[in-house]
């Protein structure tokens, strides 16, 4: 299934339209009937080189795929330093931390660190 | 009409420029309330040509809005309503930049504090799809009357007043993805900017946090509500609104892909279809294919065996085969004739069958629809070219009534053709967090990480064969024994909300489902 046979399938979708006696639409230049009918899809050449990576994650092995995704989130905002202020975070685009700032900050330090931010997820109930 | 379109422009324009001050646009925080809805306008008309070609971009993207007042009966309610059809950027996090026109139709309830009043953005996937088969046929005030499972229902479908609104429990806005609808890239970006995993969310992301700020949405509810490839679409989404401080109480994922790498219709070559046996026997015993064929009232409890079998001694046989090409036992290809109405010899030549091979030989001679296998025409198509019957008897009804319906009940029209589909899914980028095609159980469990107390609702259909039930199912259960993590199944394909029965049965699901949200 490539791109001819798209090509292909909206070609007929528009005979059987046309058949049926659809009428094409009010605006401008028409509508083709062009149908969706591929969702999900994905190009063969991509497929083919798509490998399974072992089984999906669940369990601990998610909880460290979701705190690799944050913390890789927060490091980059951080940089080498490795901690943000309220105005980093709200710069970098990471509003709830910038929001949630002074109840991550239990230092009251002005700085966080991703183990901060870590605690205070895990106080309002996230399994990390 | 002239002064009045370019005091909106201009209105629009002050909202863009207040929204870049504020750093891009902070939904979360609160908002004033926004002025009352301007009055209804005569037919307006938008003379901007969008685009879905992929290098597409507009040089300017005018921020507009065409709006109605309408009132429906509902029960014994009457809703007052207004429709908005607009145009709106999303604008770039940190510079404020417009990225992207969204093109989109707001249902909003009159006379409700928008403040607390629930707001759900609805998307279809593709990718590359427009939004017109959730807004024309599922939950919106009005829906196509297709009679699905049924085509005998005469064409083009009646666009008839939808007793299943969800308007009564959340405002609704339909907003098309970049390429599709009526919605395009801004210079210097093209359509093929935001054809991928990562940038298409973003670009979503960027668009709702506009919206809610230049709708004083900030504290709204807020939910989003995806089908298909929207469901993957919703998770990553999901994740970055959190971080971005958006806070969102649910997500409905209708029909979604969640993990491409589980599903042996679009994964890798080697992935296993057990995701696929329990829809093969719900097929089975709708055509009394099964045997012993379970009356109708049975069949979600006879697929508790199913499900079982799938995941245990069938997955077992799959695996081995794809391995070493080892042939299935005996006891297994029995199930499997049983269970889903295939010759043994099919099953003995290669236990792993997907979506395709199945619609093409359950039934000689007939082709069964992909998104609903319920739906049939005779298979008259050459090897390797069959249509999906599901699809087409519905594809050009919705492409007509959605252009009739923005100019003649919306009063708004353009010299475009709003683009049912657009080839963004030939030229998407599939990668996501280092895999060639997307997982997004990571985004979804991230974004209920950041938002533990983040509802999250899977539908699915028993006859859709391309989002299979059971798939949604072994997905979902990856985020472990999560009281708000819920899946619910109906009679009908990837539209379960197309075939009337279910979409009753929904309505009052979903109704109850943001009911315990909304008190989560």
């Amino acid at each position: 299934m490539g791109a001819p046979l798209r090509t292909e399938l909206i070609r007929r979708l528009v005979a059987i339209a046309l058949a049926a006696g659809a009428a094409t639409a009010a605006w401008g230049q028409g509508a083709a009937s062009q149908v969706p009918m591929l969702d999900p899809w994905v190009p063969p050449e991509v497929r083919e080189k798509a490998t399974v990576q072992g089984s999906p994650t669940s369990g601990e092995a998610l909880r460290v795929e979701v705190e690799r995704k944050l913390r890789a989130r927060f490091e980059a905002a951080a940089g080498r330093g490795g901690t943000l202020s309220r105005e980093q975070a709200r710069s970098a685009g990471l509003g709830a931390i910038a929001r949630d700032f002074e109840a991550i900050d239990q230092r009251q330090s002005g700085r966080i660190g991703f183990e901060d931010y870590k605690a205070f997820l895990r106080s309002r109930g996230a399994a990390l | 009409m002239r002064p009045r379109f370019a005091s909106r422009l201009l209105a629009a324009w002050l909202v863009t420029l207040l929204a870049a001050c504020s750093g891009g646009g902070g939904g979360g925080s609160t908002s004033a309330p926004p002025p009352p809805p301007p009055p209804a306008t005569p037919t307006y008309t938008n003379p901007t040509v969008y685009s879905s070609n992929p290098n597409a971009s507009l040089a300017n993207a005018p921020e507009i809005t065409s709006v109605t007042h309408h009132s429906m009966a509902l029960g014994s309610a009457t809703l007052d309503y207004t429709a908005t059809v607009g145009h709106l950027n999303a604008l770039a996090m940190g510079t404020g930049t417009p990225r992207a026109s969204f093109f989109y139709v707001a249902y909003t309830l009159d006379g409700v504090a928008p403040s607390t009043r629930p707001i759900t953005f609805f998307y279809n996937g593709g990718p590359g799809s427009a939004t017109v088969w959730l807004h024309l046929g599922s939950f919106g005030p009005k829906r196509l009357a297709t009679g699905m499972p049924a085509t005998t229902a005469p064409t083009p479908y009646a666009l008839v007043d939808n007793a299943e609104t969800l308007l009564d429990v959340t405002d609704l806005v339909f907003v098309d993805a970049v390429g599709a609808g009526l919605s395009q890239a801004i210079a210097p970006n093209v359509n093929q900017s935001f054809y991928g995993v990562d940038a298409d969310a973003q670009v979503f992301r960027d668009f709702i946090m506009r919206y809610l700020l230049a709708n004083g949405r900030g504290s709204s509810p807020k939910f989003l509500f995806g089908e298909s490839y929207g469901g993957p679409r919703s998770a990553v989404l999901a994740d970055l609104l959190e971080s971005a401080g958006v806070r969102l109480t649910g997500v409905v994922l209708q029909s979604p892909a969640m993990n491409y790498n589980n599903n042996c219709g679009i994964g890798p070559m080697s992935t296993s279809c057990a995701g696929q046996i329990p829809s093969y026997g719900a097929t089975a015993a709708w055509f009394n294919r099964a045997q012993p064929n379970p009356a109708a009232a049975e069949v979600p409890s006879w697929l508790d065996g199913v499900r079982t079998f799938a995941s245990g001694e069938y997955d077992a046989a799959s695996r081995a085969f794809i391995a070493t090409q080892t042939p299935p036992p005996a006891t297994v290809v029995d199930r499997l004739v049983a269970t889903t109405g295939l010759r043994a010899s099919a099953w003995q030549e290669n236990p792993n069958r997907g979506q395709h091979y199945y619609r093409t030989n359950l039934t000689p001679g007939t082709l069964h629809g992909r998104y609903d296998t319920r739906v049939t025409l005779p298979n008259n198509s050459p090897p390797g070219q069959e249509i999906d019957p599901s699809s087409v008897v519905i594809g050009s009804s919705f492409q007509m009534r959605i252009t009739e319906h923005l100019s003649s009940n919306l009063h708004y029209t353009n010299p475009s053709t709003y683009m049912l589909l657009s080839n963004a899914i030939e030229n998407w980028n599939f990668g996501h967090d280092g895999r060639a095609l997307p997982d997004t159980i990571p985004d979804l469990a991230s974004a209920i990480a950041q938002n533990p107390r983040l509802k999250v609702l899977a539908v699915n259909g028993y006859h859709d064969i391309a989002t299979p039930f059971y798939t949604t199912e072994q997905d979902l259960a990856r985020l472990g024994n999560n009281p708000n993590v819920r899946v619910l199944n109906y009679f009908g394909g990837h539209m379960t909300y197309l075939d009337d029965n279910s979409r009753r049965l929904m309505k009052a699901d979903l109704a109850q489902w943001y009911g315990s949200a909304l008190a989560n």
